[in-house]
């Protein structure tokens, strides 16, 4: 899928398929990808991603952070960059989970490596401490504001 | 050609036309964590409520629409309300 002679670039703007490749990811010439280096720590061409973990109430605080370590940890180890976390602290879940009705959110910002997402994805599955979990793929313009509110029930 | 037009339906008022108010503020990703944003567009039930309740554009619509999904999947808006 590089460049193609008999697919010219300046067309097919409604095309899904990327039309060629810069630093092994994919780009359509329908995304501005120069211009968002300012908004980006380093490359320009690096994904974002934002996790959100609902950790067991039954831990205290110290014990939350000791599990987001370890998945920072892991972040880390698999070739990503783990951002600071953002505990929201102890919250009431909108419904029951697992006979649950709070939890301890906590939020954060990566950038990944190439298994990371795999990894973390596997280890947050199989891991008792997290009740849900949720990884986003924040987009280019958004990543790195200053995330909204914490917690606002202290359950 | 043709039917013989009458004129607009009875009934149907003249629309106002009211920008979106993701429009109006500039919003290029809806946030599944601005819970608070998104109660607006579910009604008390919990449901996402129609484009024609909210004013929302097509675009911000269906952004707020997986917006609140995700948020329902992470409990923070709720499926169902009184059950």
């Amino acid at each position: 899928m590089k460049e193609n002679p008999k697919f010219p670039i300046n067309v097919v703007c409604n095309s899904s398929i990327p039309l060629l490749h810069y630093r092994g990811n994919p780009i359509s010439p329908c995304f501005p990808v120069a211009g968002e280096a300012d908004t980006r720590p380093e490359e320009a061409n690096i994904d974002t991603y934002e996790a959100m973990l609902i950790v067991i109430p039954e831990l205290d605080e110290e014990q939350v952070e000791n599990t987001v370590a370890r998945f920072r940890t892991i972040i880390d180890r698999t070739g990503g960059e783990a951002g600071e976390p953002n505990h929201w602290g102890r919250r009431k879940l909108a419904y029951e989970i697992d006979h649950r009705t709070d939890g301890f959110y906590v939020v954060m910002e990566f950038t990944a490596g190439e298994r990371t997402l795999v990894e973390l994805k596997r280890i947050l599955r199989v891991s008792d401490d997290v009740l849900r979990h949720m990884v986003v793929k924040l987009p280019p313009s958004y990543a790195h504001k200053p995330l909204p509110e914490p917690a606002e029930v202290p359950a | 050609m043709g039917k013989r037009r009458t004129g607009p339906p009875r009934g149907v008022r003249p629309t106002k036309s009211k920008p979106c108010v993701f429009c109006k503020e500039n919003v290029a990703y809806v946030d599944y964590k601005d819970y608070n944003v998104l109660r607006r567009f579910i009604s008390d039930r919990g449901k996402v409520r129609a484009r024609r309740v909210t004013g929302l554009c097509p675009q911000h619509q269906r952004e707020a629409a997986s917006a609140i999904k995700r948020a329902r999947e992470m409990a923070l808006l709720p499926y169902v309300v009184g059950r």
